[in-house]
């Protein structure tokens, strides 16, 4: 991957990532009424929610290590 | 039966700061000894104001998706063995299963405080006798000088290999062992119960592979990570049916741990399998340590034992900071080793390059 798509996808999964974050900070407490909820379908939103933030920010994080040259050694 | 009001706790700037740092540390531990890392999480959490339940539930629901990142950078590494990851997550299942049904009902019977000394306790017995056991193993390498040779099989998984029960073997490629799944199996389930209990399978999970399986630390603990994705995943859901999930907490978790577990797992890369051994066996101790002194607070709020108010804040404080001082410990013992490792591979480039000038 070159120096310049890297940073375009350390980018694109930064702001991804701070968009989320941001949308639980400003829904915190409707977010907290529906994750709790017993009922139907909505034990299935943590599960969710931890999958999609995960992915998203997980991806970020990838970049950003490797942005640092922080890579794993190939040969054992 | 109705469960006792859950009270969640109120983010502060200070408590998100303070999950963020201990989720960040609790990732490295957690990618480097492949064991969840919640065995400092759930107790950090607890340090700072959260029930047990919420403390397991959430911390749950935060590590399926972290191992699931965890086993995929580590398979690319070749050191997951898929079959034997999802044979033992099937008996883990089961496990969690039972674990989450005993967390309700003694959340139910004795409320907050009995959950608490619960989960207390599972910590102090598990990490007591499991530290106990990776320490001796460690010391015994040491003393040995043979750092960075290669594993040799412990003689009880030998002889749990020798054992042919006809119709049961199962041949574990990347693992490199053949045994009976009827020692699979138990080992899964225990690895599912104590998930369930105090968040962390990966202690039952991965000196169980090490030392009553025979599979190599760097392949057990890169399993592990298969295992606590499926009972990360179905033990959210059981927990998130009572309504004990705090996603705010996972999430936050998430966002440090994160960063964390990705440079822990490229850590492993860097080391022999003794310094995985060294960490875990410090971390543990501490942990168990740090949770046995607030055994006495929890007694007391459940009327067994008399405790004056400043002898219990006390030894909450004395407890809370143990456990920094374990992910302190674990945080510089691991990046410690990868820097070493990391100059030593460079040398060795540098070493190359110079002999193919000549």
């Amino acid at each position: 991957m070159s120096q310049r798509n890297l940073y375009l996808k350390l980018f694109v999964s930064g702001a991804a990532s701070t968009s989320l974050y941001f949308l639980l900070y400003f829904y915190e407490s409707e977010v907290m009424q529906g994750f709790t909820r017993t009922d139907g379908f909505y034990p299935m939103l943590p599960v969710l929610a931890a999958l999609l933030f995960s992915f998203t920010h997980g991806a970020f994080t990838a970049y950003f290590w490797e942005a640092l040259g922080v890579t794993a050694r190939r040969t054992k | 039966m109705e469960l006792h009001a859950i009270q969640f706790l109120d983010l502060t700037v200070t408590n998100v700061v303070g999950l963020l740092v201990i989720g960040f540390v609790g990732g490295v531990v957690s990618g480097f000894i492949g064991s969840g890392g919640a065995f400092v999480l759930t107790p950090a959490m607890m340090s700072i104001g959260v029930p047990a339940i919420v403390a397991v539930a959430s911390n749950m629901c935060h590590k399926f998706p972290k191992a699931l990142v965890g086993a995929y950078r580590r398979y690319r590494f070749g050191q997951v063995d898929i079959k034997l990851g999802l044979v033992m997550s099937a008996a883990a299942a089961a496990g969690v299963w039972l674990g989450t049904g005993i967390q309700h009902t003694i959340n139910v019977r004795f409320g907050e405080a009995g959950s608490n000394l619960y989960v207390s306790l599972a910590f102090v017995i598990v990490l007591t006798i499991v530290g106990g056991f990776v320490l001796y193993d460690t010391v015994r390498i040491y003393r040995s000088g043979s750092l960075g040779a290669v594993e040799k099989m412990a003689r009880l998984a030998k002889w749990f290999q020798a054992l042919e029960v006809p119709g049961t073997m199962m041949r574990f490629e990347t693992a490199g062992i053949r045994v009976s799944a009827l020692f699979i199996l138990p080992l899964g389930f225990a690895t599912g119960v104590l998930a369930a209990t105090i968040a962390v399978g990966g202690f039952i999970g991965v000196p169980g592979m090490i030392y009553v399986l025979g599979v190599s630390s760097l392949v057990a603990s890169a399993t592990e990570l298969v295992i606590a994705f499926v009972m990360g995943l179905g033990g959210t859901y059981i927990f998130a049916t009572h309504g004990l999930v705090d996603i705010r907490l996972a999430l936050i978790l998430l966002a440090g741990s994160l960063f964390g577990v990705q440079l822990g797992a490229i850590g492993t890369t860097y080391v022999t399998p003794y310094v995985i051994k060294a960490v875990m066996a410090a971390i543990m101790l501490i942990v168990a340590l740090s949770r046995g002194l607030v055994v006495p607070v929890y007694l007391a709020q459940l009327e067994v034992l008399e405790l004056g108010a400043y002898s219990r804040a006390w030894l909450q404080i004395a407890s809370f900071w143990l456990l920094v001082l374990a992910l302190c410990v674990g945080g510089f013992m691991i990046i410690g080793a990868m820097v070493r490792g990391h100059r030593a591979v460079v040398l060795q480039a540098r070493q190359k390059q110079a002999l193919q000038a000549k």
